[in-house]
């Protein structure tokens, strides 16, 4: 993997992230505006799990709407940062936030996934219902711990890193 | 009293810590991700662009709740992350738009959720207002990255 991260840092992407004078803050800037547009959506439509936000619509239609303007987030946000990570791949596979941060991006995943191919098969039962399954809310409630700590690794790994 | 704050325990705490920063920074990133997250979803609601089948109040009103809470935890932090250097920050011009884009964001924020709010449907006012609303919210994050990753 090291060797990868070296090759990375020493392709002409990641020369100009690292090099460019305004490079680096405009790709942050970016990462940071695609953060809050996919993780400050998704998070209603975890809040609307939770039971506590947009109960007078069903599930999946609060899924539905929200789920176009987070994944242009995430697009944002995944290109950004694989951009930033080419150029100080190294450093950030060496620092223990970047790892944590990886970790619950994983996990933020496979929540997501156990939710639409496990807790989701008996929807129709609940959809239009104010509150839903404990598994559902659960699956909310993980997704928001785990985003969470995405952003906090994520910061303290700039803090940690140069 | 910029220099009375900077050189208080709180200042000196914050600035001698660098972890103690971090996590002020992560929580204040926290704090926009819920701001800018209600802020799309309110002013989107208001401008018909997503969840147009629901009762403007139905958006705006948890919305605002979660606005808010983000605000208070973004300033808090904020605030204790502004101490170390008030005086420079003070003095930094891409810190005092962040201050005023903040400012004029809560101001038609809050005139927006009154005109959509009080009417059915969403007049066309106040669908430009959401607009503009929008893009001062988007102004503030900018800025806000603009302060700390130039300075």
């Amino acid at each position: 993997v090291l060797s990868f991260c070296h090759w990375l840092e020493a392709t002409a992407l990641g020369t100009i992230v690292r090099e460019s004078l305004y490079g680096f803050p405009v790709l942050v800037a970016i990462h940071i505006m695609g953060l809050v547009l996919s993780v400050g959506m998704l998070v209603w439509f975890d809040l609307r799990l939770l039971g506590v936000a947009l109960q007078s619509a069903p599930v999946s239609r609060v899924y539905r709407r929200l789920i176009p303007w987070a994944s242009a987030g995430y697009g944002v946000m995944f290109l950004s940062g694989a951009i930033l990570f080419t150029g100080y791949a190294t450093q950030a596979y060496q620092n223990t936030f970047f790892r944590i941060k990886v970790a619950a991006l994983l996990l933020a995943g496979i929540n997501a996934a156990f939710y639409h191919l496990v807790t989701e098969r008996d929807r129709p039962a609940w959809d239009e219902a104010p509150q839903v399954p404990s598994a559902a809310r659960t699956a909310g409630a993980l997704s928001i711990a785990l985003w969470a700590t995405v952003i906090l690794c994520g910061r303290l790994m700039a803090y940690t890193m140069y | 009293m910029l220099e009375a704050l900077q050189h208080s325990w709180v200042a000196h705490a914050v600035g001698e810590s660098q972890m103690l920063t971090a996590s002020l920074s992560s929580l204040h990133l926290i704090g926009l991700t819920l701001v800018m997250g209600s802020a799309v979803l309110s002013n989107l609601r208001v401008m018909g662009l997503l969840l147009a089948d629901l009762p403007v109040p139905d958006v705006t009103r948890p919305a605002w709740r979660a606005l808010a809470a983000g605000l208070c935890v973004s300033a808090i932090t904020g605030f204790l992350l502004f101490a170390p250097r008030a005086e420079g920050a003070a003095a930094n011009s891409t810190f005092r738009l962040k201050l005023s884009l903040l400012v004029s964001a809560l101001v038609v924020h809050a005139v927006v959720r009154q005109r959509a709010e009080g009417q059915p449907g969403s007049p066309g006012g106040a669908r430009i207002l959401g607009a503009l609303a929008l893009l001062l919210w988007l102004g503030v994050a900018l800025a806000g990255c603009a302060f700390i990753l130039l300075e």
